[in-house]
């Protein structure tokens, strides 16, 4: 079936979204061969895991919140012709884990906090957050080492912290750390497969959650009124904000 | 199926206006998450995550929504079209299939969270700083919510919603309740009912059956649990099971009552 031909709304088309477009033309027919099946298969009650990683197999992307999330690319090791499997999601949220733990190091070490509750809090959070990657590594079926940081988040962060100019920005940093983690295991809940990674990010996302809480109340002196990310005391836990894995893949 | 380039790109216009229109309406069901207002439905919907995340897909160079690429191939709104009685068209409204053993868990979680407000309903006439009065309501209000979550499950799968306290936990804890008689006795007693709710939550996640479902109780546990450490925080009270820094099921509440 060839379609009727438009030269008005061709030439918007080719002004507005062939140079974007373009070099994913060739792929359109199996692309939307593609689309149509894994939609009959969503409507039937296919699981969304099984769309994940067939999308990842067609190297598509899927919006995750209101970030467009190329699944295929999710780790750098990774081709994208390989599903995602939670092992790869457990190493990934290794990496962050690791990540937190180095980046409340450079707190202590930067001495720009010197209030010794956040200094204590800083260091009991560092250690469940070692505790949290190391237990996430466990079930990264051996594909990460323990310590692995993720590279890009540390190289923001640590950037981010050397522009911290004072205790209050510094707890901000660290507030920001633990709220995306939270985010990020809201997301990594909805895609998991197996029950055991399930348990394990369920058994974590609450306590990262929890650190949010608590330094939350230092940044709004614990008025709920000043909640003005909305982020410290949300009614739900979301994935907005979440890390996103394509910016930040594991080494 | 033959597709010439003319349509192709008439196509992914119009797809990539769709996948504009419905970027932003995503970012807005999310957002609306933190607003009161916002239906316990499309709570539901956001936090299981499929609903939106599932039918985004890349096709060509372009994100759309999967609904939107059936719609502009069918001419349809993405919504399979049902034939009504004299040729109109129309679509069927889904009731939701939960798992009996799921709809159990809603029933006892919606009771659960009835609890918790009339716990602090209690705790609240002992509370007089105005910035721990402020966080109890704030936390009573969310267990409203996330009664409302439970219950617009329940209804929607049919049952009746359950708008009381669990009786049997109620009855349990009554004496605690009316010995109440201080702030502090009052926070350490909502600290204890919030450790036991998202315990408890935790420990459904590998006992509900639908997909989704251990995704949307976390999100109502870990806030819950938020509700925990800032309580934890503010009464020098250190949550025992969770020391090692992992939540655990030691806590939870076995599904009385309902």
């Amino acid at each position: 079936m060839t379609l009727d031909f438009d030269v008005e709304r061709f030439n918007q088309a080719v002004e507005e979204n062939d140079e974007q477009h373009h070099e994913s033309l060739g792929t359109l027919k199996a692309d939307l061969r593609e689309l149509h099946a894994e939609t009959r298969r969503l409507v039937g009650g296919a699981s969304r895991r099984d769309f994940l990683i067939r999308s990842a197999i067609a190297t598509t992307t899927l919006a995750v919140g209101s970030q467009l999330l190329p699944m295929g690319s999710l780790f750098s090791g990774v081709a994208g012709a390989q599903a995602l499997t939670d092992a790869d999601i457990a190493a990934f949220a290794a990496s962050l884990e690791y990540t937190a733990v180095a980046t409340y190091t450079a707190v202590a070490a930067s001495g720009k906090v010197t209030t010794k509750a956040v200094l204590d809090a800083g260091a009991s959070f560092s250690t469940q957050h070692q505790a949290h990657g190391d237990a996430f590594a466990s079930l990264a079926n051996d594909t990460i080492a323990s310590g692995t940081t993720n590279k890009n988040l540390l190289t923001a962060l640590s950037t981010q912290l050397s522009q911290a100019d004072d205790e209050m920005a510094v707890i901000r940093l660290a507030f920001q750390v633990e709220n995306a983690a939270a985010a990020t295991y809201q997301f990594a809940l909805g895609a998991l497969q197996t029950p055991r990674y399930k348990q394990l990010t369920a058994s974590i996302l609450p306590i990262e959650a929890g650190h949010a809480a608590v330094l939350g109340q230092i940044l709004f002196a614990g008025d709920p009124k000043k909640d003005l990310e909305k982020q410290w005391l949300p009614p739900f836990q979301t994935e907005a904000g979440f890390v996103d894995p394509t910016k930040n893949p594991v080494a | 199926m033959d597709i010439s380039n003319d349509a192709v790109r008439r196509s992914l216009r119009e797809i990539d206006a769709c996948h504009r229109e419905d970027l932003a309406s995503t970012t807005e069901a999310i957002d609306r998450l933190y607003q009161a207002e916002a239906p316990s439905a499309t709570k539901w919907d956001v936090l299981a995550g499929g609903a939106q995340r599932a039918q985004w897909i890349r096709v060509g160079g372009v994100a759309v929504l999967s609904s939107a690429v059936l719609a502009a191939c069918s001419g349809g709104d993405g919504a399979p079209p049902a034939a009504a009685p004299g040729g109109a068209t129309t679509t069927t409204p889904e009731m939701t299939k939960e798992d009996p053993a799921d709809l159990r868990v809603f029933r006892f979680s919606a009771s659960l969270e009835n609890l918790a407000v009339a716990a602090y309903d209690t705790a609240a006439k002992l509370i007089r700083t105005p910035g721990l009065l402020a966080l109890a309501t704030l936390f009573q209000g969310h267990h409203k919510d996330h009664a409302k979550m439970f219950n617009s499950q329940l209804v929607a799968s049919g049952e009746k919603a359950f708008t009381e306290p669990n009786s049997v936990l109620l009855a349990t804890l009554k004496p605690q309740l009316d010995a109440l008689a201080t702030e502090d006795e009052a926070l350490a007693f909502a600290l204890d009912i919030e450790v036991k709710a998202a315990s408890t939550y935790f420990a459904s996640v590998t006992q509900l059956q639908g997909p989704k479902l251990g995704s949307v109780t976390m999100s109502i546990g870990a806030t819950e649990y938020r509700h925990a450490a800032l309580l934890s925080d503010l009464t020098g009270k250190p949550i025992a099971s969770t020391a090692a820094g992992f939540l655990t099921t030691a806590e939870a509440l076995a599904p009385v009552g309902v």
